[in-house]
């Protein structure tokens, strides 16, 4: 290769993106939250459409009815989930990364997401999405009927 | 953080494309050692995806891909190895014919800020 390549940099690499931080605590342990996100039977279960996960590193996943897709990229059993994770509107070939942590409290589990690199016109979506498709449904999954936990902590932005 | 960078690399985007694919086995990211990558493509496109990583070329990347399609799109998440465990960016590079290379248009998001801070 010759060094005359030329390299056009249109956006400034210290621009964080769009993200979306939610914390969420469950009454339950570490492990049936990380079950219920991984089993597809579970997570088929709580969000009522059809799930295929391949539960290994680097596994494909499909959830919701195929709405949501992608890749696991990193799983720590009982304590981490990184995916890379798209919605069927994005334009082909457009991931974000979603990082789920299963911190065990004395009640239970704090779940800590933190998602990142979704399009910038997704940013409400996904705010108010993760809380009415994955979160309190999984909730009402984990708890059984029991009442709502701490208050989320949740922030967003681009 | 985010990153938007094109770049003409001197080889048609199937060779590209093959050049990127990691090609390791599918349950475990492999490590790409910078000086394993064929030192003039390879190494022009990590110094585009590395560029402001605050990261020097020679360190070793994990790569997993995420999605491949032959001589257009690789999609990847990279890892530097000193990063905070469980941090990834993800890396998408679209793949055009120009000329006799290929325009190469990498779009790089993540790691956020915070979890570079330590």
């Amino acid at each position: 290769m010759t060094s005359t390549e030329t390299i056009t940099i249109t956006s400034p690499a210290t621009s964080s993106g769009t993200w979306v931080h939610q914390e969420h605590d469950f009454k339950a342990s570490p492990d049936r939250v990380y079950e219920a996100l991984m089993d597809q039977r579970q997570f088929a279960a709580f969000s009522g459409a059809s799930a295929e996960i391949d539960r290994t590193p680097g596994g494909a996943f499909s959830l919701i009815r195929g709405r949501v897709t992608g890749r696991n990229v990193e799983l720590v059993a009982n304590k981490r989930i990184v995916q890379a994770w798209r919605v069927v509107p994005w334009a082909e070939g457009i991931y974000s990364i979603v990082r789920f942590e299963l911190l065990p409290t004395h009640a239970g589990t704090r779940l800590v997401l933190d998602h990142s690199g979704f399009p910038p016109e997704d940013v409400d979506s996904r705010h108010g999405g993760w809380r009415r498709v994955y979160f309190d449904p999984l909730r009402a999954h984990l708890e059984a009927g029991a009442g709502p936990s701490a208050t989320p902590t949740e922030g967003a932005g681009r | 953080m985010q990153l938007h960078a094109e770049t003409i690399l001197p080889a048609a985007p199937r060779r590209v494309h093959d050049e990127l694919a990691d090609r390791g086995p599918t349950d475990s990211a492999s490590v790409v050692v910078t000086t394993d990558i064929d030192p003039i493509l390879g190494g022009a496109i990590l110094g585009v995806a590395q560029r402001d990583m605050l990261e020097p070329l020679g360190g070793d990347i994990e790569v997993r891909d995420i999605e491949l399609v032959p001589g257009e799109r690789v999609v990847q998440t990279w890892r530097i190895s000193d990063w905070e465990s469980g941090v990834y960016s993800l890396v998408r590079m679209t793949l055009m014919r120009d000329g006799e290379g290929t325009r190469m248009i990498l779009d790089r998001v993540g790691p956020l800020k915070k979890f570079l801070a330590a």
